[in-house]
């Protein structure tokens, strides 16, 4: 559905070089700590910026051989921009029916009911967690098979941001549709996602599926003594701790099975992403 | 493209009160205002109007919404194409209810020669609202709201101070008759040079857009 092949863009104190690709029928999710490249990379993707090198493929073309039609197939949502706040959702609706053929007007008027967002009101007068809504149904509005959508559940509230990912699941039962999606919420991911890549200094640092991340990984936390006699071959990341080190490992079954004598924790993406960017590599 | 023609004027109709507003200022101005500052204010309304299209520009780089926009179905050509139709649009669109409510009140208050010797002046006045956006559009798109806005009025005070100083110079006057004497070439001219500048604009802001980064 989406690759990136060694896309480069280079910044006066930046410099984004990434390869990711985000499979039909699954939900990708890119994470990574504030300015590690995730909205540079959401942004080479929709040709908001002009990249140095490397190629972006979307839907099997080249992304410069794209026609408008094509791009009818994107549905998106980010989460530092959208439509005017000076317009009403009654405003968009002939907006979204003239770009986007498949524009489901009954649908999109039902969900904006349900989630009491008024069409009548002008968007600036919205509330974060309404802008955040409305900006995820407008996504999902026209039958896209790809939704790019970069931070969608910020400033919603645990019910609305359940209410969403449910959405997000329902919208994936009908096959051929993809997600790319970014969050800080990392439970939001965890339950939702099928793979995740780890962005840091605008370079993918790990690729995983979140079964494997969740089931494999593991926190080992361990002396100083321990570390230096231990098997380290499976072991990620390091971090100095005040009673020795703690270790990301990839192979957390391993040193159940071989030293069970050691704490051993199972981790979630927050801890990888700790682990990651704070931690030493081995 | 039609989508974004919907989106200007759905942000213009939420102005709808301002726009009448301006309106009716126009027709009591034509019905109880002086004959010298007649054609002049109702061709600075639609001036004042005009400006509307670079406020649309606002409202779209707003919150960063461009980002947004441009991940809708549209080239950034179509985007720059839509603002210099609207404009044009919007430009003659207004240009044509002062010119009829001044047609026809004029035809009231003055005699006919008088009145046409004021609604004469319409259309320089059009030209340059034209010529103004021409080079206003662009500035705007490579500059955004604030600093396009400065610049746009820096080069509008020049202009007005060239103005000024023809009058102190004493050329007016000459100046007058010249345009009176060859008046169908001058608008002709006018005209020819508004088309050329618009066009110039349009490709000039093409390339702004396509080496733009949001």
């Amino acid at each position: 559905m989406l690759k990136l092949c060694n896309i480069k863009k280079q910044y006066p104190q930046f410099q984004l070089q990434c390869s990711l690709e985000v499979p039909k029928n699954c939900i990708t999710a890119l994470i990574g700590p504030n300015g590690a490249g995730k909205s540079t990379a959401f942004k080479a993707i929709l040709g908001l910026i002009h990249i140095d090198g490397g190629e972006i493929e979307l839907f099997g073309k080249p992304f410069c051989a794209l026609t408008p039609q094509d791009r009818t197939r994107i549905g998106t949502a980010l989460c530092n921009s959208g439509f005017s706040g000076y317009l009403k959702i009654r405003d968009i609706v002939p907006i979204l029916s003239q770009m986007y053929p498949e524009f489901d007007k009954e649908n999109f008027l039902e969900k904006c009911r349900h989630f009491d967002l008024s069409l009548d009101k002008k968007i600036n007068d919205f509330s974060t967690g309404m802008k955040a809504k409305l900006k995820v149904l407008l996504a999902m509005s026209h039958n896209a098979q790809l939704l790019i959508l970069d931070e969608p559940t910020v400033g919603l509230d645990v019910v609305a941001r359940e209410e969403v990912l449910d959405m997000l699941r329902e919208y994936m039962l009908s096959g051929e549709r993809s997600i790319l999606i970014s969050s800080h919420i990392s439970s939001d991911l965890e339950g939702l996602c099928d793979d995740v890549y780890f962005i840091h200094e605008g370079q993918i640092l790990l690729h995983e599926e979140i079964g494997t991340l969740l089931d494999c990984y593991g926190i080992l936390k361990v002396s100083g003594e321990q570390y230096n006699t231990m098997n380290q071959t499976r072991l990620i990341r390091k971090k100095k701790e005040i009673y020795g080190y703690s270790l990301l490992t990839s192979d957390k079954q391993f040193y159940l099975e071989n030293m069970p004598e050691l704490t051993i924790e199972k981790c979630s993406i927050d801890e990888v992403i700790i682990m990651m960017t704070k931690g030493e590599i081995l | 493209m039609k989508g974004l023609l919907i989106k200007d004027w759905k942000l213009l109709k939420n102005q709808g009160r301002f726009f009448i507003v301006i309106i009716m200022i126009s027709i009591l101005i034509s019905l109880f205002g002086s004959r010298t500052y007649s054609g002049f204010t109702t061709s600075y309304l639609t001036f004042a109007l005009s400006m509307f299209i670079l406020s649309t520009l606002s409202y779209d780089n707003y919150d960063n919404g461009m980002a947004f926009l441009l991940s809708l179905p549209i080239s950034r050509k179509i985007y720059v194409k839509e603002k210099y139709l609207f404009a044009l649009f919007l430009t003659f669109g207004f240009w044509l209810i002062f010119f009829l409510i001044d047609l026809l009140v004029f035809s009231i208050r003055y005699s006919s020669r008088e009145s046409l010797q004021i609604l004469c002046q319409s259309p320089v006045y059009l030209a340059l609202i034209l010529l103004f956006l021409s080079y206003s559009i662009p500035l705007h798109l490579k500059f955004e709201s604030e600093k396009g806005r400065m610049m746009s009025f820096g080069i509008l005070g020049l202009f007005s101070l060239g103005i000024f100083c023809i009058v102190r110079l004493g050329m007016l006057a000459a100046l007058q008759q010249i345009l009176t004497e060859s008046l169908s070439m001058i608008i002709g001219a006018s005209a020819v040079f508004c088309l050329l500048s618009f066009g110039i604009s349009y490709r000039i802001s093409v390339k702004i857009m396509e080496k733009k980064e949001f």
